[in-house]
């Protein structure tokens, strides 16, 4: 019975909470207008390209292969240098071979978590932060016009963010003999997924 | 029996809740107005604007990792000297353009994300200095509307949320929730990084000539890579006719999907172009005809 009404507590909870997300105030003009659509449009840009998808994925699983403190210091290598990266695009700096870049940060890291390479922190740390430039260079270049460069930002930021806590998630099968082999294999696809873009970026 | 009746009574009331927010208001395009006056006027402002409220969020995070006393410190000094600042900006009037929000979204999830251990004072100086100087911001836009009471509304806004937000950071004990907090740091400085890309974007200032000063002392980055974008506007380029029979001409390039689209010497239109390259100069050889 308690148990019953425990779940009606957390779904009429999940309920007033589905309301209020709909909940639509008045408009307040003195806001930069398409605040919202900045936000959708900066979270939904790095999910945009399986390239993209793949690589930050995979720095979420390599970090998670590695343990700690690689686990934490990935992802947060990541967004920043990405930052840096898509600094360089904005104000028009331009980076040599940015397709073959991303499509090489796919390849590398695929190999890395297939062999379970572990080399030193900083090392690791480097890779990461070499590829993330690539990654955001080619983000920030494709930064639309017109909408809140604040929002767009926190939205994009946040969704390359998730992109590695899903890759930590999956990563997290590691703890049991079944799941490093299948973290591997998962490598080894990223890997091969790698070439197919890098061969794509090539012709 | 009861129970199913408790299920369908709890279910319509959800319903009924989800229906009320669901209504739409009217538009009203103006200021901040929640309706309820100008105090929660300036808590709506608060809550609402992303580049104070992000801000505030961070320093409640960073003092938070620092300790309680620290955090106790912070809960008094930050929404005081965000009052204090706001009150400076109600008596100045004046319109500014410094990009206060992108500094402290750098700096603040910077200190979060490296968990830098500052002196206590340096880190009530500047949480203090972070309070003063978002509050005069915050009081040079809010003369002409909800004013002295908008900002004692900010102010006991901020006052929750410091103490909310940073005393649940100061009970996080494991170590991976605090690597969380970390992790929204580097977010944030992350966020802040992009902000100066977006402030600096095709303007030719002091401060993107510093970044890319920066950028070239990790980088090399050959010129002839910027082919690569779609549309492309080459600008002060002079052409010569090597047969000298007519004089130069000082001309702009467009170059569309890497083939030559236009060379005039009007302006080029800069609406939907990729990159704008300055030739300073340099040189085109061609025959005129």
């Amino acid at each position: 019975m308690k148990k019953e009404l425990r779940y009606l507590n957390s779904i009429v909870c999940l309920l007033m909470l589905a309301g209020y997300l709909f909940f639509t105030p008045s408009a307040q003009a003195h806001i930069q207008q398409g605040q919202a659509v900045s936000l959708l449009t900066g979270i939904e840009h790095p999910w945009s390209g399986l390239d993209h998808v793949l690589a930050m994925i995979a720095v979420g699983l390599w970090g998670a292969q590695l343990g700690n403190p690689a686990i934490w210091i990935l992802p947060i290598t990541f967004p920043l240098v990405m930052s840096f990266g898509a600094m360089m695009g904005l104000i028009g700096i331009p980076l040599p071979g940015i397709e073959i870049g991303i499509a090489v940060s796919a390849l590398v890291l695929g190999i890395m978590i297939l062999g379970e390479v572990r080399p030193k922190l900083i090392v690791s740390a480097i890779i990461v932060g070499c590829f993330a430039i690539f990654h955001g260079h080619a983000h920030g270049t494709e930064l639309p016009a017109g909408q809140s460069g604040l929002l767009y930002s926190m939205g994009f930021v946040l969704a390359t963010g998730c992109l590695h806590a899903i890759g930590i998630g999956i990563g997290l099968i590691h703890r049991w003999p079944i799941g490093k082999l299948a973290l591997r294999g998962s490598g080894g696809l990223i890997a091969a997924m790698g070439i197919f873009f890098l061969w794509q970026a090539m012709v | 029996m009861k129970i199913h009746q408790a299920i369908i009574a709890r279910l319509f009331f959800s319903a009924a809740a989800a229906m009320v927010f669901l209504m739409p208001d009217v538009a009203a395009a103006h200021l901040v107005t929640t309706g309820m006056g100008p105090v929660y006027d300036g808590i709506g402002h608060l809550l609402l604007t992303t580049e104070d409220l992000v801000p505030a969020i961070a320093v409640a995070l960073y003092v938070g990792l620092r300790g309680k006393a620290l955090g106790r410190r912070a809960l008094f000094s930050f929404p005081l000297a965000w009052l204090a600042g706001g009150f400076a900006g109600l008596m100045i009037t004046c319109t500014l353009t410094f990009p206060l929000p992108m500094l402290s979204f750098i700096l603040l999830g910077g200190l979060i994300a490296a968990d830098l251990s500052l002196p206590d004072n340096i880190v009530s100086t500047l949480v203090i200095v972070v309070g003063i100087t978002h509050g005069f911001y915050n009081g040079t836009t809010m003369e002409g509307g909800p004013g002295i009471s908008g900002l004692l509304g900010i102010t006991a806004t901020l006052f929750v949320l410091i103490g909310i937000a940073s005393a649940f950071v100061v009970s996080l004990q494991a170590a991976w929730t605090r690597v969380a907090v970390r992790v929204a740091g580097s977010w944030i400085a992350a966020v802040g990084l992009l902000m100066l890309g977006w402030l600096v974007k095709g303007a030719g200032t002091a401060v993107s000539f510093f970044i890319i000063v920066i950028c070239t002392f990790f980088f090399t980055v050959p010129n002839t890579q910027a082919v690569e974008h779609g549309r492309l506007i080459v600008t002060k380029g002079r052409m010569i006719d090597p047969a000298e029979e007519t004089v130069d001409k000082n001309v702009e390039i467009l170059i569309e999907d890497k083939k030559l689209s236009l060379v005039t010497e009007d302006t080029i239109a800069r609406e939907d172009t990729d990159l704008v390259v300055d030739a300073n100069k340099g040189v085109l050889e061609c025959n005129f005809n």
